[in-house]
């Protein structure tokens, strides 16, 4: 034996846990378990988090093989993540969960509505599958979605995830992110995310449509302006959506002392350095005084007494929130026009919404998973 | 506990907590988890020692325990099986990696022997009488998490236990069923004894009855003939042999019976332990199959009941009332939904 120990008898906890543990085995009917999943469908990225302790997140795009060339090539009839975006061009590719609800209208390129909602059920069911639920357990998911989706979005949802799991419920994004941290009172959430930025107000009980607002000032937003000034600055520069997507992730900075971005994009062919520091700064700062037009709304429209409180409570979460600078710059924002603010960073923003949601399910009553089954 | 001299290569082992050293058996876990090998749980009771504790008091039970404690290390080192341990109340619980199940059988049986062999340091000096159960982490129960390992261990040891003691099993899927089997056919024997006694005392009223009867009539027959001292000499040897076959004819007949009872026991013996190997045989194959086929049965969740709000939660009223509108928004949408895809199909 290399390692032991010992403890007092008497002792409460190791092998007497372990042993209590045993006895109940002994006497426990042996049965599958409950399986918690909280899911954030976001647009860019999806993250899944369990009970099993498996925590997965996946860039939201769905490829199928164009032809039989493409399949055989790709080994597999359905490509998620970022596997499907490095084989876009061999692929109908889909971004289901763009401007941060189902696309049941259109799709990018193909006008493919039937495509897209079927790219919406199979990414689901994706993440699903990676949280490696065991076919014997109960699973019962909570699925964040977007304050304002439309009711058949949410139907496709509902009827995508119900092939993978038990029982199903859907809640607003912002307020799972608020739940997951405890912070139910006076509190305003800003979720931003690729496709929208969820506002949402929490004072102590479940927030209202009064309390949420949803604007398309999002990490697209951020893209498509950056591609703008670039195009601007730079006519020569040749550049797709998702080579801005990628310069953005890596270099998003708001500060202005950040230093200073050089990034290689093709000129006839010929990768060239430009020098985009100006561009990035302005296009990330773009979607602050819209981010506290909301702010102001739902601070302007409660309580006077609790109008302060609420100020120095503002919550900055999901993917657009790693963007450095962020909470300094609405801070600053929120002082000049509204006289005060505070901000804070949620730790994991890219997990915030899926933990939340995995606790709502934790917390929800098992007779209300069984009328929803 | 300090640890016994050990050759040359003796080094002071770390004396943790028991709660660091359940991390540190949970960190083993998955790492043998992740690096896919094996893993074995052994949980170690000793039979007796709340009789012990009773008669001696607790200082005789601690030191029965610190002896089987000390046993374990021991035997354990002087065989070179690498582990950790951890001895609380009356069970010992300690994890081995990189040890196969036949390795960890092979020290099960290394234990009971020893613990024959050596005595308690009670008054009465009684042999230390281990119960061994063992899991492993190959199994889709064992191998999704540490608790489930644990639990599985227990569940052996509890096996191992309720036949008294002394005896090592190492926990299956098919285990508890094999052993309600094996508490059938002890009962089944238990029957079978008892109806043979029964059997054999009928016999023996029958055979008095029977040969009161026919002694009757051996005598009636008698009693019609000139009785001589020939006669009746001839009459008593006749009742004799009359009554001696009677008697073996008997016994004869009882013991085609308790063959017939012995040979059903015998062959439910046999169906339970060609019932035992093809399980574990099947069990192996089902392991190798799918790890070939790289099936992944999935980790189990740490939730064995559904959970709800806990009554302690500080806010709890405000997130019942919250769980309470979530539910009915999402029960309002889906009857609001229903009718629309209805429509739609």
């Amino acid at each position: 034996m290399t390692k032991n120990t010992t403890a007092d008898i008497g002792q409460k906890g190791g092998a007497e846990a372990a042993t209590s543990t045993a006895d109940k085995g002994a006497t426990t009917k042996k049965d599958g378990g409950v399986l918690y999943l909280g899911v954030d469908l976001g647009t860019s990225r999806t993250s899944i988090a369990a009970s099993n302790g498996q925590r997965v997140t996946l860039s939201s795009h769905v490829g199928y093989p164009k032809d039989v060339v493409a399949r055989k090539l790709l080994g597999k009839d359905v490509l998620f993540g970022d596997e499907a975006v490095q084989h876009r061009l061999s692929c109908r590719f889909y971004r289901p969960l763009a401007s941060g609800v189902l696309k049941a209208t259109s799709n990018e390129k193909t006008n493919d509505v039937e495509g897209n909602m079927k790219a919406a059920a199979d990414l689901i069911r994706e993440i699903i599958r990676l949280a490696k639920p065991r076919s014997d357990e109960l699973v019962y998911a909570v699925i964040g979605v977007p304050a304002e989706a439309a009711i058949h979005h949410k139907d496709a949802i509902i009827k995508a995830a119900r092939e993978s799991v038990d029982s199903v419920m859907l809640c607003s994004e912002p307020f799972s992110v608020a739940y997951g941290l405890d912070m139910l009172d006076d509190v305003l959430v800003i979720d931003i995310g690729a496709g929208t930025t969820d506002l949402c107000r929490m004072h102590g009980t479940m927030p209202e449509e009064s309390d949420q607002l949803t604007n398309t000032y999002a990490g697209d937003y951020v893209d498509n302006r950056l591609a703008e000034l670039i195009a601007k600055r730079y006519p020569e520069a040749q550049f797709t959506t998702q080579m801005i997507k990628e310069i953005k992730e890596k270099h998003s900075n708001i500060s202005d002392t950040m230093p200073p971005v050089v990034v290689e994009l093709p000129v006839n062919g010929k990768p060239t350095s430009f020098d985009v520091t100006e561009e990035i700064r302005t296009a990330c700062r773009s979607i602050v005084p819209h981010m506290v037009d909301g702010l102001a709304k739902l601070i302007a429209t409660f309580d006077p007494e609790f109008q302060n409180r609420l100020k120095n409570r503002v919550l900055l979460a999901g993917g657009g929130s790693m963007i450095k600078g962020l909470d300094l710059a609405i801070e600053a924002e929120m002082k000049q026009r509204l006289g005060a603010g505070k901000v804070y960073r949620i730790e994991e923003p890219v997990y915030g919404g899926a933990n939340g949601a995995l606790k709502i399910a934790h917390d929800m009553p098992g007779e209300y998973w069984d009328k929803l089954k | 506990m300090t640890p016994e001299p050990n050759g040359s290569a003796t080094r002071q082992a770390p004396r943790l907590s028991i709660t660091q050293m359940l991390s540190v058996m949970r960190v083993e876990f998955h790492r043998a988890r992740t690096q896919r090998y094996p893993l074995c749980c052994l949980m170690v009771a000793v039979e007796g020692v709340d009789d012990l504790a009773a008669r001696e008091g607790w200082q005789a039970k601690s030191s029965a325990m610190a002896a089987a404690y000390g046993l374990l290390k021991r035997v354990a080192r002087e065989h070179g099986f690498i582990g950790m341990a951890i001895q609380s109340g009356d069970r010992i619980m300690a994890v081995f990696p990189n040890t196969s199940t036949e390795r960890m059988g092979e020290l099960g049986r290394l234990l009971c022997e020893a613990g024959a062999a050596q005595s308690t340091t009670s008054a009465a000096g009684l042999a230390l009488r281990f119960a061994l159960g063992a899991s492993h982490n190959l199994l889709a129960e064992t191998n999704s998490s540490f608790e489930g390992l644990v639990e599985s261990a227990g569940r052996a040891l509890h096996l191992a236990t309720g036949h008294g003691g002394g005896r090592y099993v190492m926990w299956r899927e098919a285990e508890s069923e094999i052993d309600a089997l094996r508490n059938d056919l002890a009962a089944a024997t238990k029957s079978f004894r008892e109806e043979q006694q029964t059997l054999a005392d009928e016999a023996g009223d029958a055979g008095g009855l029977q040969r009161a009867e026919l002694v009757d009539k051996i005598q009636r027959i008698f009693a019609t003939v000139v009785r001589t001292p020939d006669i009746e000499a001839l009459e008593v040897r006749v009742v004799e042999l009359a009554v001696a076959e009677l008697y073996e004819e008997r016994k004869k007949a009882v013991a085609a019976q308790m063959r017939e009872h012995a040979r059903q026991v015998d062959m439910l013996e046999r169906r339970i332990a060609k019932l035992t190997s093809v399980i574990g045989v099947t069990e192996e194959e089902l392991r190798r199959v799918m790890e070939l086929k790289m099936v992944d049965p999935g980790v189990a969740s740490i939730f064995k009941t559904v959970q709800g709000l806990r009554a302690d939660d500080p806010q709890a009223q405000a997130k019942k009332a919250m769980m309470s509108t979530i539910f009915e928004q999402n029960l309002a949408f889906q009857k609001k939904a229903a009718p629309e895809t209805a429509s739609v199909g």
